[in-house]
């Protein structure tokens, strides 16, 4: 009897279940953040969220299934009260995709924003981390798309997508970025989203209803950051170029002319080394191979001398397009996007001390990197010839 | 006494290795020995073969002896000081231990749950154990081994594609002092509490041998070496030295394909197992001391073993302010309590042993 009562006793503590125990429906899941600085010097953080019972109970086909809170605050903490005092349900930050950070806090510096994340346990810090292009953070929630359930959804796969296809962006995670930021000697980089078209039209379910949106959300230009500050942005071929240079490419193509004909290459084996020739020289090989995917013109791919001559033209193409995106950054931003200045102190950590300081403005501007591209392409796609060579 | 097999005994060795880890060593190692800590940890291994083959020759002396009947043996009615003190030792272990595998669960999982309740949820098996004998942990301890090696070798698939070989430069920055201060910091947390095994007489283990039990020493250092490796080649100095628990960071990286993610929870089981089987042991230690000091009966020395739980549970809630003075703590000093506690007694135990060993051979010849 006295064991039962022990027994019983020990049983009370194990089935009783975790004190953490909430209900889903008790949740307001959030699956993106926007923060912003508001007019007045508060922090404007917004969050939206998926759960909310529209995405259970509408029947209403088109009608948008999230919801989107805003609070303000000095602290972010307090922004974020400022949202829990407004949402019936407790906030979970479990589930949060991406993070959608405004240009004037990325102008002021990343760092006064990343502990609240970093610090909260709840959250799993390797959501996407992005930087809102000509619009407030916030705005960036409210846009519904057709093709996705929800905004957070929606710019995660067009990261995605991007990357596999173009590697004209990046994927950034939250804290791979900070990483970047506390390294010696580099510099981070965030992808850009915009909207195209009016907010007040893309965040109206009748978005959904169209056949081409009123609004909808695109890739921008790349932010290109000097520790954790923004400093300015690169179009689409100097991201593709960084993108390339930092050895981060799943699909690369580059439209490259041979004599009056424009071709498309493409390749999906490319890979880069950056070699430390010494300490003010730099050498970067970029090797892959790829098929033609499109030409406007007579050549004819069946002669082994005109695949070298193209494969010449394309190295060429690819190794200007790189030296001038080093340029760009070199002289223009001296921002260290590609952590030249990592490997010098990685390889050379006593004379780096000497410079660290110096580094972006005096140094890095002066660093010779030569630029070597070898490429083969070593298919012609699915065509033999040319169109325009059968037809002539 | 039931026997315990080699392969339960050697699980022990792995767990009482690995269980210093979390928390306690790799936090402190990092902040110490910089990108280098991979390389305090290569010197820990190799240093820890002179704590580990002490430990073989005291274990070796006389199949019938455990430690304190050794001590009693060696110093007559001194050794019984040396054992309360040595028991001492153990319940501190077991406290930081304990305090550790809380604090942890609490910050990451459970961190809206008062860590009282937490502690009691350990507490209760933890007591049962112990009741249960050394057999009953030997043997969980085994049935967890199986489960902690897939766990780890699921980690290890996971995450090692990650590794960056440039967050490891610069290599050998670090100066010699705070180099061997992380390989010292490794010793105490991780390869001196293999003393507490000392409490199992040499006739109770079947089919003991000191190569079987290297060969697992070997392979749970290797493992907190790669574990130091990857978490530095992975988030980069900076970022490890930022984190509480990086190498809870580093499991929620592991991804399988597109379909094994979010699996930090469990995975991170595998300290959790680690740290209950080494409080289930150093508890041991303290009940057992006890028991033959006191020469207590087997009920008298089970309310024993209730009052040292429910010690574990009450100090567990004052022992610490911060966390931050905890990791002060682990870094400056504690390392030092347990090499006085784990090297320094059984070194002068051991010599004591040479010295009755020379004098007896001097008397017979």
């Amino acid at each position: 009897m006295k064991n039962k009562i022990i027994l019983l006793f020990v049983c009370i503590f194990m089935v009783c279940g975790c004190s953490n125990y909430r209900e889903l429906d008790d949740l307001a899941i959030i699956t993106a953040i926007a923060i912003d600085k508001s007019d007045d010097g508060k922090y404007e953080l917004s969050f939206l969220i998926a759960n909310s019972p529209k995405a259970q109970t509408s029947s209403k086909e088109g009608e948008a299934t999230t919801t989107v809170f805003s609070g303000k605050g000095k602290t972010l903490t307090e922004a974020a009260n400022s949202v829990d005092s407004k949402s019936p349900k407790t906030l979970y930050y479990g589930h949060i995709n991406v993070a959608i950070i405004s240009e004037e806090i990325a102008k002021e510096g990343f760092l006064e924003i990343a502990d609240w994340l970093l610090r909260s346990p709840e959250t799993r810090k390797q959501f996407y981390l992005m930087q809102a292009k000509d619009s407030d953070a916030k705005d960036i929630l409210k846009i519904v798309e057709p093709l996705e359930a929800t905004p957070s959804q929606s710019i995660t796969s067009l990261i995605e997508s991007n990357i596999n296809s173009q590697s004209i962006t990046t994927t950034v995670s939250y804290s791979p970025f900070i990483e970047k930021i506390l390294e010696k000697g580099h510099d981070p980089i965030l992808p850009s989203v915009s909207i195209n078209g009016k907010v007040s039209k893309g965040s109206s379910e009748k978005n959904l209803e169209k056949t081409a949106p009123a609004a909808y959300l695109k890739l921008d230009d790349t932010a290109i950051f000097r520790e954790d500050k923004f400093i300015g942005y690169v179009g689409k071929n100097d991201s593709q170029s960084i993108n390339v240079i930092n050895d981060d490419v799943h699909e690369l193509k580059i439209d490259f002319k041979y004599k009056e004909d424009d071709i498309v290459f493409t390749s999906n084996n490319i890979k880069t080394s950056i070699d430390l020739v010494s300490f003010n020289h730099f050498k970067i090989n970029v090797k892959g191979g790829g098929f033609v995917s499109e030409i406007n013109g007579k050549i004819t791919l069946e002669d082994p001398k005109v695949v070298k001559k193209l494969e010449r033209a394309l190295e060429k193409q690819l190794n200007k397009q790189l030296r001038k995106t080093l340029n760009k950054l070199q002289n223009e931003l001296k921002c260290d996007v590609f952590g030249f200045g990592n490997r010098l102190y990685g390889k050379y950590p006593k004379r780096w001390k000497k410079i660290e300081k110096k580094w972006n403005n005096e140094y890095y501007p002066k660093l010779k990197i030569d630029v070597n591209s070898n490429l083969d392409i070593d298919s012609s796609g699915s065509l033999n010839r040319s169109i325009e060579e059968v037809r002539s | 006494m039931k026997k315990i097999s080699s392969m339960e005994y050697n699980s022990l060795v792995w767990f009482l290795i690995r269980a210093g880890y979390i928390g306690v060593s790799i936090s402190s190692l990092i902040s110490i020995s910089g990108r280098d800590s991979w390389l305090s940890g290569i010197i820990a291994l190799v240093l820890g073969l002179i704590p580990f083959a002490l430990f073989c020759s005291l274990r070796n002396y006389d199949s019938k002896m455990n430690i304190c009947d050794l001590s009693v043996h060696l110093f007559g009615k001194f050794g019984h000081f040396i054992n309360i003190i040595l028991a001492l030792g153990a319940f501190f272990v077991a406290q930081i231990a304990f305090s550790d595998m809380t604090h942890f669960i609490n910050s990451q999982f459970l961190y809206r749950t008062p860590v009282l309740i937490i502690s009691i949820v350990f507490i209760i098996p933890l007591a049962y154990s112990l009741f249960k004998g050394i057999n009953a942990v030997s043997r969980t301890s085994l049935l967890l081994f199986y489960i902690v090696i897939f766990i780890i070798i699921f980690i290890i698939l996971g995450i090692s594609g990650g590794v960056e070989l440039e967050n490891l430069k610069p290599a050998f920055t670090s100066d010699a002092n705070s180099i061997i201060h992380g390989s010292l910091i490794l010793i105490a947390y991780n390869i001196l509490p293999l003393f507490l095994l000392l409490i199992l007489p040499k006739n109770i283990l079947t089919g003991y041998s000191s190569k079987k039990s290297l060969i697992f020493y070997f392979l749970a250092m290797l493992s907190i070496v790669n574990a130091a490796f990857m978490t530095i080649g992975i988030f980069g100095y900076e970022l490890s030295l930022l984190y509480e628990y990086p190498e809870f960071h580093l499991l929620k990286k592991v991804q399988i394909g597109n379909f094994v993610d979010r699996v930090e929870s469990i995975l991170s089981m595998e300290w959790i197992l680690a740290l209950f089987v080494f409080i289930m042991v150093a508890i041991y230690f303290v009940s057992k001391t006890f028991e033959q000091t006191f020469k207590a009966k087997e009920k008298t020395n089970n309310i024993f073993k209730l009052i040292v739980c429910l010690l574990l549970l009450i100090i567990n809630q004052f022992i610490f302010i911060t966390n931050g003075s905890a990791y002060q703590f682990f870094r400056e000093k504690m390392y030092i309590i347990i090499f006085v506690l784990f090297l320094l007694i059984p070194a002068i135990i051991w010599l004591k042993t040479l010295f009755k060993k020379h004098f007896h051979n001097q008397n017979s010849s």
